[in-house]
């Protein structure tokens, strides 16, 4: 019997332009789902990968002789992250981090394409400074974690003895680090359903397209002794051809994404596509999704329906019952409250709670929808005729628009919630990052004093005072420890008060051990002077700040006394000869830290996602815009003659017309309405989930409303000179 | 000798309308009968339980040995597609199927391979005069060509019972006399009874006898006999 009924299947899906147009739109619609949902399951592939990258390049750290001693090394320059690696290899076989083939020589290193670019790009200078060495060869993509990562793999021995550096036996191992965030987890699964809700209402609505000429086809087959279980059996087949080629369609568009995705990066972190590997069963669960979702509105509509070999008759009347909508948005909150609490309480079951609520919450939404359009069209009834027209029409026939406004509804409402969290996260983001002031940080860590000592002098001479700092052990004591403060009078003074200030001087910001008198372990005890003056210490320009320390100049204790410190100092960015400090400073210990620092960091990592958000909306828009307007056009042709009857009674055109558009009208109205309080509530709820205040920005929330109402008024105004064609007498006479 | 299909006391309302009130009427085998009478007097509803698309609210529809009325719709839809053949006013053909496919359609539903079934389907639309629109979806032909393309399927797979409600009621009468000679002389070659509904004088003269249905009573003068 299917060897009979799938040619049938085939040809009511293909044959004839209409039918084309038709199955086309389903399989778009389709397979934007398909493609958007096989990306969402490749996400924990992708970030499994990068674990599994990012262990694999891990050092192996051993004590005492090594073949290779390294130091990892953190760069930021403006807004990009380098990283990289430092190597002074010993004797023996040394080991190769990956995407290494063989070790530079002395002086010269491996770049990833990306920093290959930073360097000899305009801003490339400072970098350029920072990282001295020949440019010998690039690293492989096994060496790093995505494909716009700007890393290095550089040799220089003079590493070796440097305070960071650690011996190495080899590279690979499991690094232990925290589950995904499940606050991280749930954008990504809420931004995901909220793309998918609408789009799922689109395939449904665009499934039953051509309803009307399928069941004349099925009753013609009833005729010919089509049994009613075949009849069903046919349609679900041919719901199956369609969503067969949304799966073409959604395979392409992923294949298309996946290529695409390797040139994008959000927050510097790219993924190479190869990442991008959705697991089979997965695959399989994905590509079943679409025939299933299809089959079961083209059954639920049929199952609503007797397909007799004389016609087709609708089985007795559904009531729009309130009850259930009413349930489904109480359960919908239910939901929230609950994940709230369990993402409070961190637990993974919350993103799943909160995920389920925001399906229902929109669910519930487009299903309240009909019912409120419903009831407003009863409410209002004085009016011109052709409202009263519309009403009679909008309260017995629940239109298909009605059903097409219910996905832009979905839509719009997912993407007030979304712009409003993004741009809550982004103003929250907006935060003060402890820097004190804007410039570039240098840090350097030195086991040796006299080193740190020439870095303090290069750093300070450059006009802005160097501190350095280290902490001490209380005498006698194995795990209490007092900080120490070390810079000249100048330097002190930019950072606190140090009146009558000398070299020898020594200060105290009383906290903690630290307390004048008290006897610290610097190669030897040592004592703080009990005389030393209190200070009150604000916070470094780095941002460090310190409960309890004592700040000393540089006479109050020899340098080979003070242990290892850490040198830093901020220099404004655009200071002279910037690059010309970082070279010298680089010269006198490779592996210093140069970092980029502002008092405030802008939320700038979210861009991206905003962008990619801002894409999706329109197309999900336009998708759904293609949609109604087929079916506005489809609407019109099966009504032509009802419609034709009119004008040949003498109805005005004038009047049709506006039947015709407030028939629209309302549904998008009212579901502006609906999206924009639920997409506000949503939003909020969301917002309340990320710790942020919960006020929607009324900005965000009236422009896209605006947008999405622009789909269905452009739609509207789209087709009606095809309504005004359709409207004449002479289409009267039937097909 | 037993009718091959026999209608008896068929009762049949639509809400508060009755249709069929006691109707009753007997078809022999290879017999053209025409079915007459005003309109709304019933004789589609008659057509229509007759050929087990209807049930009726009472009395019985007798196919050979077999009842059925007594029938699931599963039955009724095999015994349709074995053993009746169907021309409507509106050729009831599968839009997006061609003519020949159309045609083709009963034979692959009874299992019949589709080169084989395509084959004969193209026979029998050069029986009816129409090889041309072979090709043709059915909305890129005319009413006539539409109709032989649906006596051609009607036929093709050998029944032995046509049921045709106003074969003619969209033709022009050169077209629905030249449509009436195809059926009929394809029904008699191949053995298969004809059951006409018709308000047209010119198209029952066709047949071999009259039945008429008068306010949803049918007079069959053989029943009553
Ligand atoms: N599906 C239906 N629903 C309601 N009433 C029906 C239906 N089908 C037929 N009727 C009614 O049953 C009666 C008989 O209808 P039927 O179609 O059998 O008449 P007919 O003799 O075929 O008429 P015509 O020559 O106009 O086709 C009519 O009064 C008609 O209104
Ligand atoms: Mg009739």
């Amino acid at each position: 019997m299917i060897r009979t009924l799938l040619p049938l299947a085939g040809a009511a899906v293909l044959r004839g332009r209409d039918a084309r147009a038709r199955t086309a739109l389903v399989a778009v619609a389709a397979g934007f789902a398909v493609a958007l949902l096989l990306l969402a399951v490749s996400v924990p592939g992708a970030l499994g990968a990068r674990s599994a990258r990012q262990d694999a390049r891990s050092p192996l750290v051993v004590e005492g002789s090594a073949p290779l001693r390294l130091t990892e090394i953190g760069i930021t320059t403006g807004s990009d992250d380098v990283s990289g690696l430092v190597l002074a290899p010993a004797t023996g076989r040394v080991p190769l981090p990956p995407g290494v083939q063989a070790l530079p020589p002395s002086g010269s290193m491996l770049v990833s394409t990306a920093l290959k670019a930073e360097l000899a790009g305009p801003d490339g200078a400072l970098l350029r400074a920072r990282l001295p060495y020949r440019v010998a060869g690039t690293i492989a993509p096994a060496g790093l974690l995505g494909p716009t990562e700007a890393r290095f793999v550089a040799v220089d021995p003079a590493v070796a003895g440097a305070g960071t550096a650690v011996g190495v036996r080899g590279f690979g191992q499991a690094v232990s680090r925290d589950p995904l965030d499940p606050v991280l987890s749930l954008l990504v699964v809420v931004g995901v359903l909220i793309l998918l809700v609408p789009i799922g209402i689109v395939v449904a609505v665009a499934g039953r397209f051509g309803a009307e000429r399928r069941d004349r086809r099925l009753a013609a087959l009833r005729l010919l002794g089509l049994s009613s279980g075949s009849v069903l059996v046919l349609a679900l087949l041919e719901a199956a051809v369609a969503a067969a080629f949304g799966d073409v369609v959604g395979l392409a568009v992923f294949a298309a994404a996946r290529s695409m995705i390797g040139s994008f990066s959000v927050a510097s972190l790219g993924v190479f596509p190869g990442d991008v590997a959705p697991t089979w069963p997965a695959v399989v669960l994905v590509l079943a999704a679409g025939p299933l979702l299809l089959g079961g509105a083209a059954l639920a509509g049929l199952l609503a329906l007797r397909v007799e070999p004389l016609g087709v008759a609708r089985r007795a009347g559904r009531r729009r019952r309130l009850v259930w909508r009413v349930a489904t948005l109480v359960l919908a909150a239910a939901l929230l409250g609950a994940g709230t609490v369990a993402l409070a309480a961190r637990l993974g079951l919350g993103v799943w709670l909160v995920g389920s609520g925001v399906v229902l919450l929109l669910g519930a939404a487009v299903a309240l929808l009909p019912w409120i359009t419903e009831r407003a069209a009863g409410a209002l009834a004085i009016g011109p005729v052709a409202w009263q027209l519309a009403r009679k029409r909008i309260r017995h026939e629940g239109t298909t628009t009605g059903r097409v406004v219910g996905a832009i509804t979905a839509v719009v409402a997912g993407a007030i919630a979304l712009q409003l969290l993004f741009a809550g996260l982004a103003g929250g983001y907006t935060t003060d990052t402890g820097a004190r002031r804007t410039g570039t940080l240098f840090t350097a860590q030195q086991e040796r004093g006299a080193v740190a000592d020439r870095m303090r002098a290069l750093l300070g001479s450059a006009g802005t005072p160097a501190l350095a700092s280290t902490e001490l052990a209380v005498h006698g004591s194995a795990d209490r420890f007092v900080s120490l403060v070390i810079g000249d009078c100048r330097a002190l003074a930019a950072v606190a008060s140090v009146p009558g200030c000398v070299d020898g001087s020594v200060y105290v910001d009383r906290g903690g051990d630290a307390r004048p008198g008290v006897v610290l372990d610097a190669d030897g005890p040592w004592r703080v002077p009990v005389d030393a003056p209190s200070v009150s210490l604000g916070p470094l320009p780095d941002g460090d700040t310190f409960e309890g320390v004592v700040l000393i100049t540089p006479g109050a204790l020899p340098t080979a006394r003070r242990g290892a410190v850490t040198v830093s100092t901020v220099l404004p960015t655009s200071a002279a000869g910037l690059t010309r400090i970082v070279r010298s400073a680089v010269a006198i210990d490779p592996t210093i830290s140069v970092r980029s620092l502002a008092p405030f960091t802008l939320a700038h990592r979210f861009d991206a996602v905003r962008r990619g958000l801002t894409v999706g909306l329109v197309l999900v828009l336009l998708l759904i815009g293609s949609v109604l307007f087929v079916s506005v056009g489809e609407q019109l042709r099966e009504r032509r003659q009802a419609l034709a009857v009119l004008a040949v009674l003498g109805l005005p055109r004038r009047t049709l017309m506006g039947a015709i558009l407030a028939e629209s009208a309302l549904p998008v109205v009212v579901g502006a309405v609906v999206a924009t309080v639920t997409g506000t509530a949503l939003g909020a709820v969301l917002l309340a989930i990320m710790g942020q205040p919960a006020v929607p920005d009324a900005g965000v929330v009236s422009s896209t409303a605006a947008v999405a109402l622009l789909v269905p008024v452009l739609v509207t105004a789209a087709s009606l000179p095809a309504a005004a064609r359709l409207l004449r007498p002479e289409h009267l006479r039937a097909e | 000798m037993s009718a091959l299909l026999e209608g008896d006391r068929l009762d049949k309302s639509f809400g508060p309308t009755p249709a069929l009130r006691g109707a009753s009427i007997a078809v022999e085998a290879g017999e053209v009968v025409a079915i007459v009478g005003a309109s709304g007097s019933g004789k589609s509803t008659l057509l229509h339980c007759l050929a087990g698309i209807v049930r009726p609210d009472a009395g019985t529809v007798r196919y050979g040995d077999a009842e059925l009325t007594a029938m699931a719709d599963g039955e009724r839809s095999r015994l349709r597609r074995s053993e009746f053949g169907f021309v409507f006013q509106f050729g009831h053909l599968v839009p997006e199927l061609t003519c020949l496919e159309n045609v083709a359609l009963p034979l692959r539903l009874a299992g019949i391979r589709r080169r084989e079934a395509e084959q004969r389907a193209l026979e029998w639309l050069a029986r009816v005069e129409v090889e041309q629109v072979a090709r043709s979806l059915p909305g890129e032909v005319s009413g006539g060509q539409a109709q032989r393309v649906a006596v051609a399927r009607a036929l093709i797979g050998g029944p032995s019972v046509v049921f045709a409600d106003e074969p003619t009621g969209a033709l022009d009468s050169l077209n629905g006399e030249r449509v009436m000679q195809l059926l009929t002389a394809a029904a008699r070659e191949t053995g298969a009874a004809v059951l006409l509904v018709t308000h047209e004088a010119r198209v029952a003269a066709y047949s071999d006898r009259e039945v008429t249905v008068r306010d949803g009573v049918a007079r069959d003068l053989r029943v009553l006999a």
